[in-house]
């Protein structure tokens, strides 16, 4: 075999994301916890409540298991130079504010309720996506994007808004 | 000849024909957005028809229902948020099309075959209802477990990312759909003494988080990115394309005419089994599946309409929904004072003329009208991601507490929206988990039912499995899924190839 075919056979291994491994232990922990709660349901039959959830655990755990190790043999970790990079990574600053914007939308809902907690979130996001620019043409877009919706679902489809 | 007439009364009436146009046109609307859905719209209409003529009524909810089928997939394949679960395989190609700047041509292509599907359908349900019927009776809970079973299966085969992780997600999926009060015993499983998982995790929210969310803050990752130019040019298919793809899209719509006849099975599986059906037996996609081929949005299509068609069959001759829809119509006759059942059309010969009718004039308007409005629908893409994102979180905000006016609904499903976020990131796809939740509770109530039925005994259970025509032709199904899928199998049938074409030459 010639040199060059040896280097060329080489592949690079994929690299992995931050936090893949994590993830995937994630779903092991999930899976063994749902099989330990599954073991107090009613069983002892073939027909008990518990059948179908400690086989979906036990799916769980062991694809997971074996997820962990694939990655862990062909893939190369990912170097980041910070822990800002990381973050930054996972979540990039745009989808961090608007997971941001989420929680308080998801908090203010039931107090000042749908139509106003809705304009605001969809104003404020665009505004902050288009970095600041077309503040007027925002307003009007998300006022009738709202004034669509609501017409469809409260006065079409009768639903009560939250 | 009473019946022969009824087939003309819609088409003669005219304020029935508008009906059945209007309902069309507000269908494919309803069918698009995420969170409204063709049975919540159904079940408005049969309220707001209470006074209303039966046929008055029956004609509005043909045209939603074959309206609201085909209007799913425009969603999914325009911003790869299905407008319904019927519609989430047509995404899987469809969406990576737009992608490719060929939204219009998937649109033309798929609103051409919806029309050729559901005229299937229709067909068949007008010559072969009974026979149809008397075989969908033979149906037991243990076949209903093994199609949920190739319905979970086609996991390990959808293609868009890794095998195993589609597989965890799925069963992750069947896991959450576990939670809540178990149907057949009352017990209550993983709920830890909250009211609110009591009544267990709808699959409707996590399908909205999982689609909507998820898509919105995926996309948001690179907001800057130019939306993708369409090629407007070629909406309507040409004929040499029809004809190519007609044999495929009449044998998606066999599969969803027979998954739709069957009690409790609709489009949604029906469009999944069709999508995979065409992955094995399509030997040369335009592109490969997953990555934009026109095969993937024609199976899927075909197959969800023409179930609508299939559906009416187990309802009409024997009074037994063949989905959530048929069940609200029967709901419809009984308020009118129509008794549904065998006799049904026996007692009313007219009713079933009327149907068929709807349904083809639905079925005509919805390709004129959908054709009309694809140039309307792709302009949705040119609006731009700072626009679009915030909109489309709403739009999934309010879609999700329409369901059932919670607003813990809404919180499931922003946080679905973001174990999507995460899982998109990690390679894991997302629609295998809506499926294991929407077929969770079939695979286990039905696996269940079929144990109860021979006692307890797992050898008779696998002595039914073989002994059933019906059972035995899903068996053989289910395990030449498995084996086409291990390393040994494609070896051997490439092999097999390479053999064929060295002594072709």
């Amino acid at each position: 075999m010639v040199e060059s075919d040896y280097v060329m056979k080489k592949k690079e291994k994929p690299h992995r994301s931050p936090g893949e491994i994590a993830f995937c232990i994630f779903f092991t922990l999930l899976g063994c916890f749902a099989y330990y709660i599954a073991l107090s349901f009613t069983s002892g039959s073939w027909d008990s409540p518990s059948i179908f959830p400690r086989l979906v655990s036990a799916v769980i755990i062991a694809l997971s298991i074996v997820t962990i190790i694939r990655t862990l043999k062909n893939t190369v970790k990912t170097s980041f130079t910070s822990v800002k990079d990381i973050v930054k990574f996972l979540l990039p600053t745009d989808v961090a504010v608007l997971l941001f914007l989420l929680v308080v939308y998801s908090v203010v809902l039931p107090i000042i309720h749908f139509i106003p907690a809705s304009f605001l979130f969809m104003y404020i996001a665009m505004v902050y996506l288009q970095r600041g620019r077309g503040l007027l043409k925002n307003a009007a877009i998300s006022g009738l994007a709202l004034a669509c919706l609501v017409a469809i679902f409260r006065y079409i489809f009768l639903v009560i808004l939250p | 000849m009473g019946t022969l007439s009824s087939f003309l009364v819609p088409i003669l009436n005219v304020k029935l024909l508008l009906l059945v146009l209007l309902g069309t046109f507000g269908g494919i609307w309803v069918g698009a957005i995420p969170g409204l859905s063709v049975t919540m719209a159904a079940s408005l209409l049969i309220s707001f028809t209470f006074s209303w003529d039966i046929y008055d009524a029956i004609a509005l909810i043909c045209g939603v229902y074959m309206g609201g089928v085909y209007g799913g997939g425009i969603t999914s394949i325009l911003l790869n948020i299905p407008g319904a679960p019927a519609a989430i395989a047509t995404g899987f190609d469809g969406y990576p099309l737009t992608m490719k700047g060929e939204a219009p041509k998937a649109l033309g292509l798929a609103c051409t075959v919806s029309f050729f599907g559901g005229l299937l359908g229709i067909i068949v349900l007008l010559f072969a209802a009974p026979i149809i019927s008397r075989i969908a009776l033979q149906v037991a809970p243990r076949d209903y477990f093994l199609l949920a079973m190739m319905g979970i299966l086609l996991l390990t085969s959808m293609g868009s990312g890794d095998t195993i992780k589609g597989i965890i997600a799925g069963a992750v999926g069947v896991l959450l759909s576990m939670v809540g009060m178990d149907p057949s015993t009352g017990e209550m499983r993983y709920t830890f003494g909250s009211v609110y998982l009591m009544q267990g995790i709808s699959f409707v929210p996590a399908m909205i988080g999982l689609f909507g969310v998820t898509e919105g803050l995926s996309q948001a990752r690179d907001v800057t990115v130019a939306a993708i130019k369409q090629n407007v040019d070629k909406i309507i298919p040409s004929l040499k394309l029809l004809l190519k793809y007609l044999p495929l899209s009449l044998r998606s719509a066999l599969i969803g005419i027979w998954i739709g006849a069957l009690p409790g099975t609709g489009g949604d599986i029906a469009a999944l089994i069709a999508y995979d059906a065409a992955k094995r037996t399509v030997k040369k996609p335009s592109a490969p599946f997953g990555k934009g081929a026109y095969e993937g949005v024609i199976a899927p299509e075909s197959a969800n309409i023409a179930a609508v068609g299939g559906a009416f069959i187990p309802m009409l001759t024997l009074g037994i929904p063949g989905d959530a829809v048929t069940a609200i119509i029967i709901g419809a006759f009984i308020i009118h004072g129509l008794r549904p059942g065998p006799l049904f059309m026996v007692e009313t010969p007219n009713m079933f003329g009327v149907i068929v009718s709807c349904l083809l004039i639905a079925n005509i308007a919805k390709l004129i009208i959908a054709m009309c409005s694809i140039k309307f629908f792709t302009k949705v893409i040119d609006v731009p991601r700072a626009i679009l994102i915030p909109v489309v979180i709403i739009l999934s905000v309010i879609g999700t507490y329409a369901i059932q006016n919670s607003l813990v609904d809404v919180y499931w499903m922003l946080g679905f929206g973001v174990l999507g976020y995460f899982m998109r990131l990690y390679g894991f796809a997302t629609a295998p988990m809506v499926l294991g939740l929407i077929l969770g509770p079939i695979l286990d109530s039905n696996y269940r039912r079929a144990m109860q039925s021979v006692n307890n005994d797992p050898m008779i259970f696998l002595h039914d499995l073989v002994t059933n025509p019906i059972s035995l032709i899903l068996v053989v199904f289910i395990v030449y899924m498995i084996i086409s899928q291990t390393p040994q199998w494609k070896r051997f049938t490439s092999k097999a190839r390479t053999k064929t074409s060295a002594s072709n030459r």
